[in-house]
């Protein structure tokens, strides 16, 4: 037995809360906190068999409008009218339980969803919206019933029935609705985030470089890019983003480009399909060296850079072809300003950079000196406790010796530009977690890195990640399997649905309707079509209909009587009994006399002869004419 | 289809004797008309007291056929079944008296008490149809049906038929207790013993004989011969099993099938006769594996009938 009332009391605890949960984020914490109060004591009003009165309940609801009325100002619109929605709908649920706070309960669940998507769309979104879809269309039968007689009890089996048709009303329309969501246009960006000011996420990576402006650097796990490629060599997972190569204020910056012959990469080239996140700088990241990006709109910088023309303000694909090269040949710089110095540079690094100015003649005997002093130091990667103050780079060579990349990568360069070698700084990411499952890199913002170029004569620039010479520098271990499920689900989301453009593929159409338009054809071939077309359709449904009908007469014969029989005495064929067996049991006169021709040919191992066929045929006929 | 000879009268009897004397009786008295019509023997299994021997009365009485009785103890010798020779004084030369077991109708009760040296002279008895004493052979009557009786729950001072020798009985089954309400009627009305000794007969032995040999001639098709032998392969596969059905069982279910046949009217066998007497004709064949001989062997059997699928096209 079951009784409606609860059952709908349970679904519309799960509409609430299916409405509540994606919104719960973004919640003012007292709409937040309220909410799953307001649930847990319906949940402890329906045990107890009571319900708070309108009369309580109507100036609740005036007062809490009022208070959360007051936030309200044109920038905080949606906030304030979210937490308005999930505060009405806690109300709704303390109330009695009569049709009308149901249906209202189970409008408020909806904008509630709506009113999520205007923050955020994610692959969840669909999943909440199909649930939703599901349980509302399911309660609103059950509602039906609670109208006509609150106190309605279903004995199992009816309730079954009644939950499978109700249940698939959503589930027949789904089909319609994935045609609709696949057809109709979309935004690519959460519409409140649009509204608002642009993207709120940022990388790690930032266009300037200044150690000991914190002491320490919190890490940051979000996603900076996926990118589908085949698995490359661990210590060749360098993604380049950005080359820094001046000075402003004591900080590492990039300055246009003074006329570097554009580099030439030779070798074997790595494809790369990239889909970055949302970012605040338009530097397109790839496998390093990047050679050439294609499918965005970019311009390239001559050192390795790629910028795209609009703001990655929303998600975007771009294909990226990279030597995984050690070196950028280049054949001529500017010298001097790969050379220019910081403002101000401690006395002991300037000992240092003549210590090693005078280590060799050539850049490569000082890079193996600067090297040697680098390992000599002993100095540890660290993200935390870094060293800040009035001088944090001499401080970190020579007191605190701890750091991150930012601090190995500068002290190199510029202990580089002191030996009067030409360097630069190149901000990207280092490593990356394959997906085995989907074939993909996925980097993070905690993977944010800077290495170094150094310019030697006749070779170009070299690749030098001076962070690797550090003690005990760890990684972070590679996230479980479930995870990388889960990060693959939302990738594949946001390369089918979010990234889908309609415009490109309604010009395929056209494309492809204009070469047809231009196909010549011989002047026969659309009578021949006609012709061979039908013919083709008859001989499909000819072949299916063979494989369909059984082999013999008797059989054929045999299976009309069953479907005939199926039809006169429903649900009372099981199929494993025996013809006498059946005729006994049915005391079905027409079969009765069908057995009586078809059985003695069967058993006596003889074809029916062609006065038997007939003779079924007609009891056949008789049969389906004779209406129980 | 041709009339089947004498299948009504057959009928009639099966009829006449469930409704007026044996009530509640109908399963076991028409599997012991059925070994009759194709020369087999059956064993009834229960406990004492559920009218084995009246029902064997009845079916003698109503068949018009002779009857004897072989109450079995473990001093039974043989020929206390077979008869025995006897001097007369008066002629001067040995007379032979024969035994119970020439009747038409031979009621062995509890023979599983008799020790098994009596058995298998029984069970030779019955097989061979004929009984050699003193180097004389004597022919048993026509029709011969055995009936023989045995206490599942007794196992005390028994001799339990080994797989072997019940591999003779054609169909062994049980008896029940009768429905509440015939049970009812049968406790207000008491012992019916003395009525049906003089239950008229019911048909004449020509009858019974021609029946016979219309049972013999009940067609057995190739679909059905495959069902069987499925059946057979089946029991002979099966993970429980050690030893399935052998080839006389196969015959043996071949046969009772036919007479079921013959019952229904019908001068041919179907699947669904078959079906209708392995439950009767195949457990007592089947020897279980030492490890599964507690299992229930209907059940397995039910499971394997399931399997296999009635040929009806």
């Amino acid at each position: 037995m079951v009784r409606i009332d609860l059952l709908l009391s349970g679904l519309t605890a799960c509409i609430a809360l299916i409405g509540y949960l994606p919104l719960q984020g973004y919640l003012d914490p007292f709409a937040r906190f309220f909410f799953p109060a307001a649930l847990s004591l319906a949940v402890y009003l329906q045990v107890k068999g009571r319900a708070l009165p309108p009369r309580v309940l109507t100036p609740a609801s005036i007062l809490l409008f009022f208070y959360l009325a007051a936030q309200f100002s044109l920038s905080q619109l949606v906030p304030v009218a979210s937490d308005l929605l999930v505060v009405f709908l806690g109300v709704r649920l303390l109330g009695e339980r009569v049709g009308r706070n149901y249906l209202q309960a189970f409008a408020l669940s909806l904008f509630c969803l709506a009113a999520s998507s205007l923050y955020e769309i994610s692959a969840i979104f669909l999943v909440y919206l199909f649930s939703l879809l599901l349980l509302v269309a399911v309660a609103l039968v059950l509602l039906t019933f609670h109208v006509q007689d609150p106190t309605a009890v279903l004995p199992g089996r009816e309730a079954k029935k009644v939950l499978t048709v109700a249940a698939l009303i959503p589930v027949a329309s789904l089909p319609l609705l994935l045609f609709l969501f696949f057809f109709l246009p979309r935004t690519q960006y959460p519409i409140w985030n649009f509204l608002n000011a642009p993207a709120g996420k940022k990388t790690g990576l930032s266009d300037t470089v200044q150690p000991g402006s914190a002491p320490a650097v919190s890490e940051v796990k979000g996603v900076v890019l996926r990118a589908i490629t085949p698995k490359v060599p661990e210590q060749k997972l360098y993604w380049r983003a950005v080359v820094l190569n001046a000075f402003k204020n004591d900080a590492w910056v990039r300055e246009p480009v003074p006329g570097d012959a554009p580099s030439v990469m030779r070798g074997a080239a790595v494809l790369q399909e990239i889909y970055p996140e949302r970012s605040a700088t338009p530097y397109l990241p790839a496998l390093n060296v990047t050679r050439s990006i294609s499918s965005l709109r970019n311009d390239s910088a001559g050192d390795g850079v790629f910028v795209s023309r609009r703001p990655l303000d929303k998600k975007v694909r771009y294909l990226a072809e990279s030597v995984l090269a050690e070196n950028v040949p280049t054949k001529r710089i500017d010298r001097d300003f790969y050379l220019r110095l910081p403002e101000r540079v401690s006395d002991r690094m300037r000992a240092e950079g003549r210590a090693l100015s005078r280590a060799g003649r050539d850049s490569d005997q000082k890079m193996a000196a600067l090297e040697a002093f680098f390992r000599g130091q002993r100095l540890t990667y660290a993200n935390t406790g870094l060293p800040v103050g009035g001088d944090p780079l001499d401080s970190f060579l020579f007191d605190k010796k701890r750091g991150n990349c930012e601090y190995f990568a500068s002290c190199y360069a510029i202990l580089l530009r002191l030996a009067g070698v030409p360097s630069r700084l190149v901000g990207g990411y280092r490593g990356g977690t394959y997906n085995d499952v989907g074939g993909y890199y996925l980097v993070t913002e905690d993977m944010a890195h800077v290495w170094v170029e150094a310019y030697t004569d006749g070779v170009g620039w070299r690749t030098v990640d001076p962070s690797a010479w550090a003690l005990g520098s760890v990684r972070s271990k590679p996230p479980g399997t479930l995870a990388m499920y889960l990060d693959m689900t939302g990738f594949y989301w946001d390369k089918a649905v979010v990234t889908y453009d309609l415009d490109k593929q309604l010009s395929l159409v056209r494309n492809a309707g204009n070469k047809a338009r231009d196909l010549r054809l011989p002047p026969w071939f659309g009578t021949a079509m006609l012709l061979a077309l039908p013919g083709l359709a008859a001989l499909l449904l000819l072949v299916f209909w063979r494989k369909q009908r059984p082999p013999t007469v008797e059989a054929r014969l045999l299976r009309r009587m069953l479907r005939l029989l199926a039809k006169r005495h429903p649900g009372e064929i099981k199929g494993d009994e025996g013809l006498f067996e059946l005729s006994a049991r049915l005391n079905d006169r027409h079969l009765t006399r069908f057995v009586t021709v078809y059985g003695p040919a069967l058993y006596h191992d003889r074809p029916l002869t062609r006065a038997e066929v007939a003779q079924l045929e007609e009891i056949l006929r008789a049969a389906a004419q004779d209406r129980p | 289809m041709q009339k089947l000879a004498k299948v009504d009268e057959m009928n009639a009897v099966l009829e006449e004797l469930s409704s007026q004397h044996l009530k509640g009786k109908v399963r076991a008295l028409r599997l012991s008309l059925m070994s009759l019509l194709t020369g087999g023997h059956i064993l009834l299994e229960d406990i004492p007291g559920l009218g084995k021997t009246t029902m064997a009365l009845a079916f003698a009485s109503a068949l018009g056929l002779s009857f004897g009785r072989v109450q079995c103890t473990s001093d039974l010798l043989p020929s206390d079944i077979t008869g025995l020779s006897v001097f007369d004084r008066t002629e001067g030369r040995f007379n032979f008296i024969k035994g119970p077991i020439f009747n038409n109708i031979v009621l062995i009760d509890e023979i599983n008490r008799a020790m098994p040296k009596t058995q298998s002279a029984l069970l030779e008895a019955m097989e061979e149809r004929r009984v050699t004493v003193e180097g004389v052979t004597y022919r048993l009557p026509e029709p011969f049906l055995v009936l023989a009786t045995q206490n599942p729950v007794e196992q005390v001072g028994t001799y339990p038929l080994p797989e072997s020798q019940m591999d003779r009985f054609l169909i062994r089954t049980g008896i029940g207790y009768p429905p509440e309400e015939i049970e009812k009627g049968i406790l207000r009305q008491g012992s019916i013993r003395d009525e049906i000794m003089h239950i008229p007969a019911l048909v004449r032995i020509d009858d019974l004989v021609t029946a016979i040999a219309s049972v013999k001639a009940v067609y057995v098709g190739e679909k059905v011969t495959d069902y069987v032998y499925a059946i057979i392969r089946a029991t002979r596969n099966h993970p429980l099993i050690q030893a399935g059905l052998s080839t006389r069982g196969g015959i043996g279910l071949v046969d009772a099938a036919k007479a079921a046949a013959f019952l229904h009217g019908r001068d041919f066998v179907a699947p669904e006769d078959v079906r209708d007497v392995v439950h009767a004709v195949c457990p007592h064949r089947l020897i279980f594996r030492p490890e599964h001989e507690g299992v229930d062997k209907e059940h397995v059997l039910n499971a394997i009938l399931k399997e296999i699928p009635l040929p009806l096209t």
